[in-house]
């Protein structure tokens, strides 16, 4: 993958993979993407990309073990974000196009994203209020992606130990 | 819903402070260079293991828990600190100092016993301490890297209501040795006229069987230092409280032989680390106390073990000769076949076996090994992987669900598999709760875990009926209690067709 300097909005320093440094790149269309130099190669490559740093990152964790990700400043740096991956509630046809079901929550918000390819196709928001998490915002989506999204919101509630999921779509 | 938006004003100090006076907490008094209490809000400095929601939680249900935990004060000098900053709801800086270390993994762990109490999860907790501003900043420019180098120190910890304390707990030792402590006097090589260091011998020697959780997914023979993910001493960490071993892993009997040092107290691990130095670990004191002479350490029920070869793991068919099989441990009664062993073999006193668990013992099959084994069940399940599109098992228990992989494990086998093991569930909690091919897909995604629960299984059948290929084979078809059954009806288990195929790849394998 070849990024030209001007599609590049924001760079910062995200960890280091094998005692080299990993960047986390934001490109100007909103595209989140490690780079660095696993070992055995000369060359900066793009590592993991993604919708958001989140997934970036809990993908580069999957992905590298020994990847040491570092306290981010920015608002790129998510610490607190908890990501988890419920892409097993897609079809296979699916995931063998690429798509990914991905949760993210910060504090009291989870937000739900499905991607295509790495980038956010579909999405739904919701957010803990009391012990009931409430889905405020949806996509339009075809059934059968709608019934993995309720699979995912339903995964999530349970980890989250929601006594109950409620959609407020308005 | 006010309260909950308050919760996370927590650097609208105002906020804060209200939130504090309402809510249950169970969490260490922290002190800072003397200073109790944040100056901004007057709220006292802690490190909380959990807050609880006043409206359905009460002090009682949280003690009922709490009084049987060890509250240990995580030690400042071994507990690093780390600045950082959580963002709330509103975008407001909550200034904190991230705990790591034993002790902080200890708070990790109380954390989690209280898992069904509280707020929903809305963070990945983290053992800190929450300070203002001004302070956080001071120790960030004084470079700080221990909580000791911050001038923190951590008192008992209390059960709180607001302002009250309800409970308060003292580490067990310390309930003991408070007047032993006070009375302790390190000079140099003695503590209380005594050596610091005696010399080992009879009062030091002991044999012992201890119990190990590990979380490797593959078999362990032996153990390697290299693989010691915490602690403070390096060693094999080992414990004589079977139940607290199951928490870290799949559990192990390790058998040992040698002279362990006895750490009474906190104030003598701390005479022990001056007297030998070392810093932020207890290399040092190991490497002294093995030149000593001792091969390992206790501390309360755990036991480090220095050297490897000193920590000697007892193999499958020694704990299956010694264990007597109850209907009552299958049903859950008991979490691991390992505790179970344990009781059986504390039960009988490690006298001789049961004749029926003796058979295996006593004629164990020649060229046995499990991974010869799993790979039998693997050419008998799908030709050794290539035909993995398994039927629909019509069985109630199964509910039409298709088995999964090249070893054919089922769903119901899955999922109960990753319940008993906690290291399993941990990973993979969320295949307790998967069916059809939902799991299907969570294991294409996982390839780790269909190995994990392979093994498991095999480990499982060869803990019951030995390293017997033909009760293992009838065993993967039938299940533990199945087998037994047969086994009780004296059926010809040898002649099953299952097991025929079973002994026919084992034997080319």
């Amino acid at each position: 993958m070849n990024i030209d300097e001007k599609e590049i909005s924001h760079t910062e320093e995200a960890g280091t993979l094998d005692d080299s440094p990993v960047k986390m790149l934001r490109t100007r269309g909103g595209l989140f993407i490690c780079v660095g130099k696993p070992r055995g190669h000369a060359k900066e490559r793009a590592l993991a990309a993604g919708s958001h740093p989140a997934i970036v990152k809990y993908n580069m964790e999957k992905q590298y073990p020994n990847f040491q990700p570092s306290l981010m400043k920015s608002e790129m740096h998510s610490d607190n974000s908890v990501v988890d991956n419920h892409s097993h509630f897609l079809s296979d046809e699916l995931r063998k196009s690429g798509h990914d079901l991905y949760s993210i929550q910060e504090g009291f918000s989870v937000s739900f994203k499905v991607t295509h390819q790495n980038i956010e196709k579909y999405n739904a928001v919701g957010q803990i209020v009391g012990r009931d998490l409430i889905i405020s915002k949806i996509s339009k989506m075809d059934p059968s992606l709608a019934k993995s999204m309720a699979g995912a919101v339903t995964e999530k509630a349970l980890d989250m130990k929601a006594s109950s999921v409620k959609v407020e779509v308005k | 819903m006010e309260y909950l938006e308050s919760f996370f004003k927590a650097e609208d100090p105002d906020g804060y402070r209200k939130l504090a006076e309402r809510g249950i907490m169970v969490g260490f008094p922290v002190s800072i260079n003397g200073k109790t209490h944040r100056a901004d809000n007057g709220i006292g400095y802690h490190s909380t293991v959990k807050f609880f929601d006043p409206d359905k939680d009460t002090t009682d249900k949280v003690h009922e828990i709490a009084g049987k935990l060890q509250f240990t004060p995580p030690n400042p000098k071994n507990t690093k600190i780390e600045p950082g900053m959580f963002k709330d709801r509103n975008g407001n800086d909550v200034y904190v100092l991230k705990l790591h270390g034993e002790h902080a993994d200890q708070i990790k762990d109380h954390n989690s016993k209280f898992s069904h109490m509280g707020f929903p999860a809305a963070f990945q907790y983290t053992p800190h301490v929450s300070v203002d501003k001004d302070t956080w900043q001071q120790i960030v420019d004084s470079k700080a890297q221990t909580a000791h180098d911050a001038g923190i120190k951590f008192h008992s910890a209390e059960l709180k209501q607001g302002h009250t304390t309800v409970k308060q707990y003292q580490p067990p030792k310390q309930k003991v040795d408070e007047d032993l402590a006070a009375s302790e006097k390190f000079t140099g090589t003695s503590l209380n006229n005594q050596p610091l260091i005696p010399s080992p011998g009879a009062h030091s020697h002991r044999t012992l069987s201890l119990h190990h959780g590990t979380k490797s997914e593959h078999p362990v023979d032996s153990f390697d230092l290299k693989h010691q993910r915490s602690g403070f001493y390096p060693g094999v960490y080992t414990t004589t409280d079977a139940q607290r071993a199951s928490e870290h892993g799949r559990p192990m009997l390790v058998d040992f032989k040698g002279h362990i040092f006895n750490i009474k107290s906190p104030e003598h691990a701390e005479a022990l680390h001056r007297h030998f130095g070392g810093g932020g670990s207890g290399h040092k004191v190991v490497e002294g106390l093995k030149a000593a002479g001792y091969h390992g350490i206790s501390r309360g029920n755990e036991h480090i073990i220095f050297d490897p070869k000193h920590a000697v793991i007892r193999k499958s068919e020694e704990l299956a000769a010694s264990e007597v099989p109850l209907d009552s441990l299958e049903k859950g009664a008991i979490k691991n076949m390992a505790t179970a062993a344990v009781m059986a073999v504390g039960l009988a006193g490690a006298s001789p076996a049961p004749a029926q668990a003796s058979d295996h013992a006593k004629n164990p099959v020649v060229d046995y090994s499990s991974d010869k084994m799993l790979r039998t069940i693997s050419d008998v399940e799908s030709s050794g992987g290539k035909f993995t599109n398994h039927k629909a098992i019509n069985k109630p228990m199964h509910r039409g669900e298709k088995a999964f992989g090249k070893y054919g494990l089922t769903p119901a086998l899955i999922r109960d598999t990753v319940k008993m093991h906690s290291d399993l569930k941990h990973k993979y909690k969320k295949a307790t709760r998967l069916t059809g091919e939902n799991m299907k897909r969570f294991m294409q995604d996982n390839p780790a875990l269909e190995q994990a629960v392979a093994e498991r299984h095999v480990s499982r059948l060869e803990h019951h009926f030995g390293k017997n290929p033909e009760k293992i084979g009838f065993g993967w078809l039938n299940g533990v209690a199945g087998t037994y059954k047969a086994i009780k009806e004296k059926a010809d288990i040898k002649s099953h067709w299952h097991v025929q195929k079973i002994k026919n790849a084992f034997n080319k394998n």
